[in-house]
C-alpha cells in the first residue's frame, strides 16, 4: 500500500453533513457541524474528552438521530441494512459479546447479513491474521487482554470490508507497534474497497498519518493542518 | 451518604432487577401471609365444626349420692352454660300392642321425659316423622316393631307386672341414640354401647305414672355457648376438661359428666393432625419453593454482583463497607417485597379462603420477617464470599467478566443421587409399612403421626430440582445448533454458543420454573385425585349422585320409582330395600338389591370385594336366589365363609313379627354405597320380596346430570320423613376423610394452585426479564453491529426456549413424581383409596398456556425495550 492510495480522493463524498446538532438535555453536544468525507479520504478528528467525538462518530453511522441537520451517505447502498452493513464502527471499548469466541465475534456481522459459516469462519480467520491473533481464534474474550480485545473488534470490521470506517479511539488500549499496525490495517482496508476512515483520536502523531485533519470543540468542528 | 447514592444508583441503573427480585420475594412473602390465614383458619373452623356437630354438650348424670338441685345449680354457675334441660330416664320390661293381627311384645325398653323445650334446644337429637310433636312418641324401629302410629295404643309393662296404657301420638326419629343412650361416666371409646331398639318418649308429668316402680336415671343435658371456646381443638378440648372438673368439684360425686363437646373437640384434635399433614405436605414445599424460587431469581444476578463486589475491592472499599452496601440492598429489596406481598397476600385470602378468613397482625409478622431473611440470605451470601476472599489475584479473577467453569457444588458433591436415594430408601419403607403415617393404637384415642414417612417426599422435592438442574447444564452446555436450520440471516451456531455460554444462568431459571410448575402440578394432581375420592366417598355415602330415603322399618315409604324417573336430570333410577336384620344378637343393615343394574346408578368399586372383583360378586349373588354378600366384619365376627348357611330375623311385611329366613353366604364385601362401614348385608331384593312378603322400598338411586336440580324437584314430592341427598350439596357439608371440609381443602387447593401459577408465570417472567437485562449491552452491540429486531430476538429465542422447555419438561417430571409420592404416603387420608393419579389436564394445560404466552410477552416487551440504542447505551459500548 502506497501513500498515494491513502491519498486518493478523485472520488464524490462516502458520507456529508450539514449543520448537525445534538443536544444532550442542557448539554449541546454538536453544534452546526458540517462535513463531507469523500471516498479514498482519511479524516483524523481530534479534540478533548466530551467534546463530542464519539456522538459525532455515531451520528456518521447512523446508530445516533441528530436533534437538527442531515446526514447523507451518497458513496454507501440507500437500503439502510445495505448500508449497515458497509459501514464498520470500532468503539472506543473493545465490545464483543462475551459467550462468541474471538473468532465468533468477528464472523457475527457477516452471519448476520447472509454470509455462509464457512465464508464467514474464512473472512474471520483472515481478519484475525491481519491483527495478529491467528493463535487467538478460539479463545472467548475474557481469556484475551483489553489490547487484544480491542484488535478482535477492529477485525470484525475488516473482515466486513466496510466502505466507510468510523473508529473511536480504537488504539487506546494497544502499544505503539500494534497502534500502528492497526491503523495501516484500517487505512488498507477502505483503500482496498475505495472507501473513507473517519478516526477519532488523542493521538497527534497518529492523526498526523491521515489525509484529513479535523479539531471539534465545544461541538463545533473546524478544520486543522498537522502537517 | 454513599449507601443513599448506591440504593439511589441501584433504583437509577437496575430498576428491573431490583424489582424483579422485590417481586419475587412479594410472592413468597404473599404466599406465607395466605397460609399462615389459611392455618388461623382451618383451626378456627375445626373447632367450630366440632361443636356444631354435638347435639348435646354434656350429659350430665346425677349419682345416687347426690341432689338434681344442687347438681342443676351447680350446673347454672358453671362457665360459658347456656340451657340446662332435666332428662329422665327408666327402663320397663316391655312395651306391647295389639291389633287385628294380634298382640306385638317388645323386649326392654327405655322410657324417657324430655322438657316440652328440649327439642327446640337441641333440634339434632330429635326427628319429628309423623303424627303429633308433643305427648307420648314412640321411635321409629319400636313404630314398626310394635306395628303402632300415632292414634294406636301401646302398653308399657312396668317392673312388677302392673301396666299402663297410653295412646301414641306420634312417631319420631333419635338420630344421635348413640350419645343420647350412651353410659355416662366411662371413659369415650372405652366400650361399645349399643343404643335401645324401643324406646318411647313422654311428657314428664306423666313419666312418673308410666315408670312406676322402676329405676329412674336423673340427667342434666346441658348446652354451652360455643362462642368463648378457643379457635384451637386442642385449646379448646383442654379448657372443657378443666370445666368439668370444676364442676365435678363443685357437686362432690354427686353426678357424672358426659362430656360430648370435649370428646368432639379431642377428635377434632386428631383431625387437625390430618391437616397438619396436608399442610406439612401441600404448604410447606408451597412455602419452601416460593423461597427458593425467590432465591433463584435474586442467584439470576448472581454473576453481576460478584463482579460489582470484586470491583469495589479492587478499588479499596473494605468488607464492612461491602456489607453495608449489600445490607441496604438487601432491606431496599424486601421492602419492595413486603410492601408488595402483603396486599397481594390480603388479596389471595380473599380469592381463595372462605369469607371470614383475615390477616392475622402475627402472620403478617411472620410474612414480613420471612421477607427480610429471604433477601438478606439471598443478597448477602455473595459479598460475604467475596468479602472472605482477602487474595488480589481472586479478585482480580472475578472482576474479569469470565464464565464460570465446572459443575455447581451442590452436583459435586452428587446431592442429587444422595437425595433421590434416601427418598427412595424411605419411601421404600413407608410402602413396607402399608402407608401408615398416622397410627392409631388400638383402645387409645391419641393419634400419633410418622412425620418419618414425609421423608420420601421432602428429600425427592431437592433431589429432583439438582437432578434437573444437572440435566439441564449437561444438555445446554453440548448444545451446538446443529438441530436448527440454518437460513440466510441467521446464525444458529452462535446462538447455540450463546446458550452454552449463559448455560448455569438459563439453568437456574428453568430450574426455578421447574420447582413451580412442579409445585402446581403436583398440587393439581393431588387435590385432584383427593378431590375424585372425596367425591367417591360422599356418592358411596349418599349411594348414587341423587337418593331418596326413608328410614329403615318407617312407615313411611318413598312414592314408586317411576314417579321419580320424570324428574330434571334424571338419567337412570334403581330401588333399594334397606331392611334391618338381626344376626345372632345383632341388628343390622341389610341391603336388597337388583345385582344386574345397580351398577347403572350406584360407584361400584373393585375396592369393595377384597380378592375378588365387584363384577364377579354380584355375578355370584345373582345366581344364588338366597345368597347374601356379608361385610367383612360380619363374617369375621360370627366365623362364617363362603358357602355357609346363614339364618337372619327379618321382620315379615304381614304380620311385622321377626322371622328366622335363610340365606347362604356368597361372598365378602368391604363397602357398599350407602351401607355403613362396619356390619352390613347385602342380598337379593326379589329374595327378599318373597321371604318377608313385602316389596317395600325404602331408597331410590338415582344417576343425575345435575344432581342438585334433581334433588330440588325431588324435595317436593317426598313422603313425610323421607330426606333426599345429592353428592354435590352434601360434598359442600360433609368433612372429610383428613377431617378438613370442603371449603377448606377448596381453599388450601385455590391457594396452592393459584400461587403455583403466579410462581410459575414469576420465575419464567423474571428470569428471561432478568437475563434480557443482563444481555442488555449485547443486544445494542448486535443492533449497532446492524442485527434487525427479529435477529435480535431470536438471539434471546434460543434462550428462552431453552428456559420455558426445561422448565415445563422438568416441572413434569417433579410433578407427577411428587403427586404420586404424596398420594402414596397419605394413602390414609383417602377414602377408598385411589388406584390411580387423577391428572387435571384443564388446570395443567391453562398453567403452560399461561407461562408460554407469558414468556413471549416478555421476550417481545423486553427485547424491543434491550434491543433500543440510545444515545447512553451507544456512548457505553
Amino acid at each position: 500500500m502506497t501513500d498515494a492510495a491513502h491519498r486518493r480522493t478523485d472520488h464524490g463524498p462516502v458520507v456529508e453533513a450539514a449543520g448537525l446538532q445534538l443536544d444532550f438535555g442542557p448539554t449541546r453536544v454538536l453544534a452546526d457541524v458540517t462535513l463531507a468525507v469523500d471516498a479514498g479520504a482519511e479524516l483524523a478528528i481530534t479534540g478533548r474528552s466530551g467534546s463530542g467525538k464519539t456522538t459525532l462518530l455515531l451520528v456518521l453511522a447512523g446508530l445516533l438521530r441528530p436533534d437538527a441537520g442531515v446526514v447523507r451517505w451518497p458513496g454507501l447502498a440507500s437500503d439502510p441494512g445495505r448500508r449497515r452493513a458497509q459501514i464498520g464502527m470500532v468503539f472506543q471499548a473493545p465490545s464483543l459479546l462475551p459467550e462468541l469466541t474471538a473468532a465468533q465475534n468477528v464472523a457475527l456481522p457477516l452471519r448476520l447479513r447472509g454470509s455462509s459459516v464457512a465464508s464467514a469462519a474464512a473472512l474471520a480467520t483472515d481478519a484475525l491474521e491481519i491483527v495478529d491473533l491467528g493463535d487467538a481464534a478460539a479463545a472467548l474474550p475474557a481469556q484475551l487482554s483489553g489490547g487484544m480485545q480491542q484488535r478482535v473488534a477492529i477485525a470484525r470490521v475488516l473482515a466486513g470490508r466496510p466502505r466507510l470506517v468510523l473508529a473511536d479511539e480504537p488504539t487506546g488500549a494497544l502499544d505503539r507497534e500494534h497502534a500502528f499496525g492497526v491503523l495501516t490495517a484500517l487505512r488498507d482496508a477502505v483503500a482496498t474497497t475505495g472507501g473513507s476512515l473517519v478516526l477519532a483520536t488523542h493521538d497527534l502523531e497518529l492523526a498526523g498519518l491521515l489525509t484529513d485533519h479535523a479539531v471539534l470543540t465545544d461541538g463545533r468542528l473546524r478544520a486543522a493542518a498537522l502537517r | 451518604m454513599r449507601t443513599l447514592s448506591w440504593l439511589a444508583g441501584l433504583i437509577r441503573r437496575r430498576p428491573v432487577a431490583l424489582f424483579g427480585a422485590g417481586a419475587s420475594l412479594a410472592v413468597a412473602v404473599a404466599f406465607i401471609a395466605a397460609l399462615g390465614a389459611f392455618i388461623s383458619e382451618s383451626k378456627a373452623g375445626l373447632t367450630t365444626r366440632a361443636a356444631a356437630g354435638v347435639p348435646v354438650d354434656w350429659q350430665v348424670q346425677v349419682t345416687p349420692q347426690g341432689q338434681p338441685g344442687s347438681v342443676a345449680a351447680a350446673l347454672r354457675g358453671t362457665p360459658g352454660v347456656r340451657t340446662v334441660l332435666p332428662v329422665e330416664l327408666a327402663r320397663v320390661p316391655a312395651l306391647a300392642s295389639s291389633n287385628a293381627t294380634g298382640v306385638r311384645t317388645t323386649g326392654t325398653a327405655y322410657v324417657v321425659a324430655l322438657p316440652p323445650a328440649y327439642a327446640r334446644a337441641a333440634p339434632a337429637e330429635i326427628r319429628y316423622l309423623l303424627g303429633a310433636r308433643q305427648g307420648v312418641l314412640l321411635q321409629q324401629q319400636t313404630a314398626a316393631n310394635l306395628a303402632a302410629g300415632p292414634g294406636s295404643r301401646i302398653t308399657v309393662t312396668l317392673p312388677h307386672q302392673s301396666a299402663r296404657s297410653v295412646g301414641v301420638d306420634g312417631v319420631v326419629d333419635l338420630p344421635q341414640a348413640d350419645s343420647f343412650f350412651q353410659v355416662v361416666g366411662t371413659a369415650p371409646g372405652s366400650g361399645a354401647t349399643a343404643p335401645p331398639d324401643n324406646v318411647v318418649l313422654v311428657p314428664p308429668d306423666r313419666f312418673a305414672d308410666l315408670t312406676a316402680g322402676g329405676t329412674v336415671i336423673q340427667q342434666y343435658h346441658v348446652l354451652f355457648s360455643h362462642r368463648g371456646l378457643p379457635s384451637d381443638p386442642a385449646a379448646a378440648a383442654t379448657l372443657l376438661t378443666q370445666r368439668v372438673h370444676h364442676f365435678q368439684a363443685q357437686v362432690a360425686g354427686g353426678a357424672l359428666v358426659g362430656d360430648n363437646l370435649g370428646a368432639a373437640l379431642s377428635a377434632a384434635r386428631e383431625d387437625a393432625i390430618y391437616a397438619q399433614l396436608l399442610l406439612l405436605l401441600l404448604g410447606v414445599p408451597g412455602l419452601a419453593l416460593a423461597a427458593i424460587a425467590a432465591a433463584l431469581v435474586v442467584a439470576l444476578r448472581g454473576e453481576r454482583r460478584r463482579r460489582e463486589v470484586a470491583l469495589l475491592r479492587l478499588r479499596g472499599a473494605r468488607p464492612s463497607q461491602l456489607l453495608r452496601l449489600a445490607g441496604a440492598e438487601s432491606l431496599l429489596t424486601s421492602a419492595i417485597g413486603i410492601g408488595l406481598g402483603v396486599p397481594l397476600g390480603v388479596l389471595a385470602i380473599h380469592a381463595a379462603l372462605p369469607a371470614g378468613a383475615h390477616l392475622s397482625a402475627g402472620w403478617t409478622a411472620i410474612a414480613a420477617g420471612a421477607g427480610l431473611a429471604l433477601a438478606a440470605l439471598t443478597q448477602l451470601g455473595p459479598v460475604l464470599r467475596a468479602a472472605i476472599r482477602p487474595r488480589v489475584d481472586t479478585i482480580s479473577a472475578a472482576a474479569v467478566h469470565s464464565p464460570p467453569v465446572g459443575l455447581p457444588w451442590p452436583l459435586r458433591l452428587g446431592l442429587d443421587v444422595v437425595f433421590l436415594v434416601a427418598a427412595g430408601i424411605v419411601f421404600w419403607l413407608t410402602a413396607r409399612s402399608g402407608y401408615q403415617v398416622v397410627v392409631v393404637p388400638e383402645g387409645v384415642p391419641v393419634a400419633s403421626v410418622n412425620y418419618a414417612a414425609l421423608l420420601g417426599p421432602a428429600l425427592a422435592w431437592p433431589g429432583l430440582a439438582l437432578l434437573i438442574w444437572r440435566i439441564g447444564l449437561a444438555v445446554l452446555s453440548h448444545r451446538n445448533g446443529r438441530l436448527t436450520l440454518s437460513r440466510p440471516g441467521r446464525a444458529p451456531e452462535l446462538e447455540a454458543a450463546t446458550v452454552r455460554y449463559r448455560s448455569r444462568a438459563i439453568t437456574r431459571g428453568a430450574v426455578g420454573l421447574a420447582v413451580a410448575l412442579g409445585l402446581a402440578t403436583s398440587t393439581a394432581i393431588f387435590t385432584a385425585t383427593y378431590d375424585r375420592q372425596a367425591n367417591l366417598d360422599v356418592a358411596l355415602t349418599v349411594g348414587a349422585d341423587v337418593a331418596v330415603t326413608a328410614p329403615p322399618g318407617s312407615s313411611a315409604r318413598p312414592v314408586p320409582g317411576h314417579e321419580y324417573a320424570s324428574a330434571p336430570g334424571v338419567q337412570a333410577v334403581e330401588p333399594l330395600q334397606h331392611r334391618l336384620a338381626y344376626v345372632g344378637a345383632d341388628l343390622q343393615d341389610l341391603y336388597g338389591i337388583r345385582p344386574g343394574s345397580i351398577g347403572r346408578v350406584a360407584p361400584l368399586l373393585d375396592s369393595f370385594v377384597p380378592g375378588s372383583t365387584i363384577k364377579a360378586a354380584l355375578s355370584s349373588l345373582a345366581k344364588t336366589p338366597d345368597g347374601a354378600l356379608l361385610s367383612a366384619e360380619t363374617i369375621h365376627d360370627y366365623q362364617l365363609h363362603p358357602g355357609d348357611e346363614v339364618r337372619l330375623r327379618l321382620q315379615s311385611g304381614r304380620s311385622h313379627r321377626y322371622r328366622a329366613m335363610t340365606f347362604h353366604v356368597v361372598g365378602v364385601v368391604k363397602e357398599f354405597p350407602t351401607a355403613p362401614k362396619d356390619s352390613f348385608i347385602i342380598a337379593n331384593a326379589s329374595y327378599l320380596t318373597k321371604v318377608t312378603g313385602s316389596a317395600a322400598v325404602s331408597t331410590f338411586l338415582f344417576t343425575s346430570g345435575d344432581p342438585p336440580a334433581t334433588a330440588r324437584a325431588l324435595r317436593a314430592h317426598l313422603p313425610p320423613g323421607a330426606q333426599v341427598h345429592d353428592v354435590k350439596t352434601d360434598r359442600a357439608t360433609v368433612a372429610s376423610a383428613s377431617g378438613l371440609a370442603h371449603t377448606d381443602l377448596t381453599g388450601l387447593s385455590r391457594l396452592e394452585l393459584g400461587f403455583g401459577l403466579v410462581l410459575a408465570l414469576a420465575c419464567s417472567a423474571l428470569a428471561l426479564a432478568l437475563g434480557i437485562t443482563e444481555r442488555r449491552r449485547g443486544l445494542v452491540l448486535l443492533a449497532a453491529l446492524g442485527a434487525s429486531a427479529r435477529q435480535r430476538v431470536r438471539f434471546l429465542n434460543v434462550e428462552a426456549r431453552a428456559l420455558v422447555l426445561g422448565g415445563a419438561l422438568g416441572g413434569a417430571v417433579i410433578g407427577t413424581a411428587i403427586a404420586y409420592l404424596l398420594v402414596k404416603v397419605l394413602t390414609g387420608i383417602f377414602d377408598p383409596p385411589p388406584t390411580g393419579l387423577t391428572v387435571p389436564l384443564g388446570y395443567l394445560a391453562v398453567l403452560l398456556g399461561s407461562v408460554a404466552v407469558c414468556s413471549e410477552a416478555i421476550l417481545i416487551v423486553f427485547g424491543r425495550l434491550a434491543g433500543r440504542a440510545g444515545p447512553r447505551e451507544l456512548r457505553d459500548l
